[in-house]
C-alpha cells in the first residue's frame, strides 16, 4: 500500500493499515529509542508510547515531512523524556540515600550490549555507548541517528529541525567529547 | 608503539568497533502488547473524559451542583411535609395503627410476665 493512502486509511480508523504501519516501523522505532536509553525494557515501553502518540496524534500529520521523519521525531523527543524522569528520580534516589529514608543501593548494569553489534566488537561498543551517555541530547541525538540509524545529515537536520550545518557542529563536538571520555577511560586502566 | 599512541590506537577502534552496527529488532509480540495498550487505554478514557469535562468546564461543574442542590431539597421537603402530616392524625389513631401494626407482624416483646399470665389462664 502506498504511504499516502496507508496514513489516510490510518486517519479513517483504520485497524488493519495502523497495524501494518507498526509491522513496517516498529524496528526503526526501537532501534533509535534502545540506542538512546540503552535498556531493552524501558525502549519497549517507550517505543509503546511512540504507537500510542501515533495512534492518538496521526489527523495532527499533515504529510509536511517524511512520515518517517515524524516517527523519529515523536521517538527522540519520547526518549529525551524518559531520559530526564529517570535523572529526576535518580536524583531523588541519591537524596532519599543521603537522609536514610531508602538505603538502598539500586546497581545498574555497567555495560549495554546493543543486540546489532559484532561479537567481536561487543565490549569496545560497550565502552562507546556508556560514553555516547555522557554527551549532550544535542551531540547525543545528532550522533545516534547518523552513526547508529546511518541517516544523512540532510535526514537528522529534518528530524532535529535544525540547519544541516548545526547537524555537523553537533557530530564534529559529539565525537570530540567522545575522544575524551574515551582518553580518560583509558588511562584510568593503565 | 608509545603508551599513547597505543591509547589513541584503542579510542579509533573503539569509536569505530558501531561501523557494522545492524538495526535491533523488536520482540515479536510488540503489535499485540501495543493492542492490549491501546485497548486499556480505550476503556479508561470515558471515564476520564467524562470526570476531566466535568471539573474542567464551570458549566457543567455549575449544572451537576444544581442538580445535587435540588435533589436534596426536594427530599428534605418531602420528609417535612410527611411528618406535617403524620402530625394532623389524631394521637389514638396513630396508636391505634401502630397496635395493629405491631399484632400484623407479630412484633410484641414477650416477656416471663406474659408467661406467667399465659400459664395462670
Amino acid at each position: 500500500m502506498n504511504e499516502q493512502l496507508q496514513i489516510q486509511a490510518i486517519q479513517n480508523g483504520d485497524a488493519k493499515a495502523f497495524a501494518q504501519m507498526v509491522e513496517t516501523y516498529q524496528h526503526l522505532v526501537y532501534n533509535t529509542i534502545l540506542s538512546m536509553l540503552q535498556n531493552k525494557e524501558d525502549a519497549e515501553d517507550v517505543a509503546q508510547d511512540v504507537f500510542v502518540q501515533v495512534y492518538e496524534s496521526i489527523h495532527q500529520f499533515k504529510g509536511e515531512s517524511k512520515f518517517s521523519t515524524w516517527l523519529y521525531r515523536i521517538a527522540v523527543t519520547k526518549s529525551l523524556d524518559y531520559q530526564r524522569r529517570k535523572k529526576r528520580k535518580k536524583r531523588f534516589a541519591i537524596i532519599e540515600s543521603l537522609f536514610g529514608v531508602n538505603n538502598e543501593v539500586k546497581h545498574e548494569s555497567i555495560h549495554f550490549y546493543h543486540p546489532g553489534v559484532s561479537l567481536a566488537n561487543k565490549e569496545q561498543a560497550a565502552i562507546l555507548f556508556k560514553a555516547i551517555q555522557q554527551l549532550p541530547s544535542n551531540q547525543q541525538i545528532a550522533f545516534t541517528l547518523n552513526k547508529i540509524e546511518g541517516l544523512s545529515y540532510q535526514e537528522v537536520a529534518e528530524i532535529m529541525q535544525v540547519t544541516v550545518a548545526s547537524v555537523e557542529a553537533f557530530l564534529h563536538r559529539a565525537k570530540q567529547n567522545l575522544r575524551k571520555e574515551l582518553q580518560q577511560y583509558y588511562e584510568s586502566l593503565k | 608503539m608509545t603508551s599513547n599512541d597505543f591509547i589513541n590506537k584503542q579510542i579509533d577502534d573503539t569509536l569505530n568497533s558501531i561501523n557494522d552496527i545492524q538495526r535491533a529488532e523488536m520482540s515479536p509480540f510488540f503489535y499485540t502488547k501495543l493492542q492490549a495498550r491501546l485497548q486499556q487505554q480505550n476503556s479508561s478514557n470515558f471515564w476520564e473524559n467524562l470526570l476531566s469535562s466535568l471539573s474542567v468546564k464551570p458549566a457543567y461543574t455549575v449544572a451537576v451542583l444544581m442538580v445535587f442542590v435540588i435533589l436534596n431539597v426536594a427530599a428534605i421537603s418531602t420528609l417535612v411535609s410527611d411528618n406535617n402530616l403524620n402530625n394532623n392524625i389524631p394521637k389514638s389513631a396513630q396508636e391505634a395503627s401502630l397496635q395493629s401494626f405491631v399484632q400484623d407482624y407479630n412484633l410484641s416483646v414477650s416477656t416471663i410476665y406474659n408467661n406467667d399470665k399465659k400459664s395462670a389462664q
